[in-house]
């Protein structure tokens, strides 16, 4: 299933992966997984508990090897340093020591990251001030509520400029003012030019920041979509139906009516019914208000193709 | 190699905050206490050995001050301090799952182990000097005299340190903490435990126990501290003992060089 046609970032073809613990018999939580993703855009994996989502993103940094399949990052194999070097990752929940202060946290990561230590000097205070914690810069972790320990989390991802951001349920714990901060930086690191892969639970999220979404259920893409192409395209039609007289009504018998009032009805029908619906609207003296492709809600087909499965 | 050297450096700062954060300053109140205890109790026998003017065993006395010191605190503590924070060394990170912002990074994995065995060693050998400063200050005020044999003895000290605290780190990148730490106690007793049956009549046996005794550690043949005191060796092999703690020094690197080839393709799998 590919994204895009363009230089992939990320490039994952066939990718399985199964676990196997003492007692139990083999699981396999991730099932040929094939996907790209091209320099510069914004992808959401969705998918209910137990899908695959982070042992996908764990293959990906190399924490994980796959059994089957190829993983690279801008050419290089997962895992490697220099596919590393150029990412910038967050965790569902960012684990870090509670003994260090929110600056020697950073610092300690810009470190690992190979920065500078003039540069690390520059991007610690800019980050903590744009992820809200400037004020907090001196405390110790271990004192930081929740939602304070994920926006450090995304400002370590965010440290070092890198070319890849792979955020794993970035908004966990965060409130709405928290959340509409993350989707904004998201939306920054888009225009810096930067690729963001991640995943996500929050569906309006996803729709308000990503250029495509991949829905993943028990272990398999099941949907992989434009965010452009979902909201334009529909196998539904919506006619809204002004003046509905009886014998209209019972020429709408089989379609749905989303709404009936004084001002009418809006009538939800298939595509391939929506020629013969008109004509017997018409032919009945129904007066027909508009006539549109009835877009396609994220929450429609997450049900639609992962509603159900979760295994968490 | 400068990045190599900073990754090290801020990784093993952290795995010595973590250490110190373990509560492991408790151990140094009590070897302080130990150590009072052990002065304070040997007072009274060696006032009497004083006043009734024997010599020999008041020197005795002030003798047993030092060695004692010396070995509860830099050979008893300070190893079993080593085979616990070696063995937790990694598995600590695991289970804290901090493992994972760090591993995530340009990194490879026997930076990694490197970083954390040299912050581990750093809290075992200020533990370790500290305890050597005491008893330098006992046989300081108690006129205690020794050979030059004491400071080969500290050096093997250091090195025992650099053993436990190594291969326990290095097995336990594929084992258990709790048998990690047990298997460097074995291999350490190996050539003890087998030493009987390289002589055994069955020769499956003796291959065995000839196996064995190769691939444990060498021993030092005499204990240096004490021998460092009024008993001192007539003829002390010094070119013997650096050989011994050379082999335990290249023991250890063969085991962590090991350790992180194996760690390189470890998956991390949290809970």
């Amino acid at each position: 299933m590919s994204v895009s046609n363009g230089r992939p970032v990320i490039d994952v073809d066939g990718l399985y992966k199964s676990f196997r613990s003492r007692f139990q018999r083999e699981v396999a939580a991730v099932r040929g997984v094939s996907l790209r993703v091209e320099q510069g855009s914004v992808v959401a994996l969705v998918g209910p508990n137990g899908a695959g989502k982070t042992t996908t993103i764990y293959t990906l940094l190399g924490l994980l090897r796959p059994d089957r399949g190829a993983v690279r990052l801008f050419g290089q194999p997962a895992g490697s340093v220099e596919a590393r070097r150029r990412t910038g990752f967050q965790s569902e929940i960012f684990h870090t020591y509670g003994f260090k202060t929110a600056q020697s946290v950073l610092s300690f990561y810009g470190e690992l990251s190979e920065m500078p230590h003039d540069e690390i000097a520059r991007a610690v205070p800019r980050q903590l001030e744009r992820l809200g914690l400037a004020q907090s810069a001196g405390r110790k972790v271990g004192g930081f509520s929740k939602g304070m320990i994920q926006r450090l989390g995304l400002a370590q991802a965010l440290l070092h400029a890198p070319d890849l951001l792979i955020l794993d349920e970035p908004t966990t714990g965060l409130d709405p003012e928290g959340r509409k901060l993350v989707a904004d930086i998201i939306v920054e690191e888009k225009k810096r030019g930067a690729t963001v892969f991640l995943s996500s639970h929050i569906l309006s999220d996803v729709e308000r920041t990503c250029d495509h979404v991949v829905i993943l259920s028990q272990g398999e893409v099941v949907f992989s979509e434009s965010m452009a192409a979902l909201q334009s395209e529909s196998d539904d039609w919506e006619i809204q139906v002004l003046v509905l007289p009886q014998p209209a009504r019972d020429a709408i018998d089989g379609a749905e009516i989303l709404a009936d009032g004084v001002g009418g009805a809006m009538v939800r029908c298939a595509a391939s019914k929506k020629d013969a619906l008109l004509l017997k609207l018409l032919l009945a003296n129904a007066s027909i208000g508009l006539v549109r492709r009835r877009s396609r809600s994220l929450e429609d087909l997450y049900m639609r193709y992962a509603g159900g499965s979760s295994r968490g | 190699m400068a990045k190599a050297v900073l990754k090290i450096r801020g990784i093993a700062l952290t795995m010595l905050q973590e250490t110190l954060r373990r509560r492991v300053l408790y151990v140094v109140a009590f070897m302080m206490l130990i150590t009072l205890v052990i002065i304070i109790s040997g007072q009274v026998a060696l006032r009497m050995a004083t006043e009734s003017g024997e010599t020999s065993i008041a020197t005795g006395i002030r003798e047993g001050f030092v060695r004692n010191v010396l070995g509860i605190w830099t050979s008893a503590a300070a190893v079993v301090l080593a085979i616990f924070l070696g063995a937790v060394g990694v598995s600590s990170e695991v289970t804290a799952k901090t493992i994972v912002n760090v591993l995530s990074r340009p990194l490879d994995r026997a930076t990694y182990l490197t970083g954390r065995w040299i912050g581990t060693l750093a809290f075992l050998w200020a533990f370790q000097f500290l305890g050597i400063l005491i008893a330098l200050f006992i046989a300081l005020a108690y006129d205690v005299r020794y050979s030059p044999l004491l400071w080969v003895g500290v050096a093997n000290l250091f090195v025992s340190t650099l053993f436990f605290s190594g291969v326990s780190l290095g097995f336990s990148v594929f084992m258990p903490p709790v048998l990690a730490g047990g298997c460097a106690i074995l291999i350490s007793s190996l050539p003890g435990l087998v030493s009987d049956l390289t002589r055994h009549p069955r020769w499956i046996a003796r291959l065995l126990a000839n196996a064995a005794y190769y691939l444990a550690p060498a021993t030092m043949p005499v204990d240096l501290i004490g021998g460092s005191f009024t008993r001192e060796l007539v003829h002390p092999e010094y070119r013997l003992y650096f050989e011994v703690m050379a082999e335990n020094f290249l023991y250890t690197v063969v085991v962590f060089i090991l350790a992180c080839a194996i760690f390189a393709r470890r998956e991390l799998r949290l809970r």
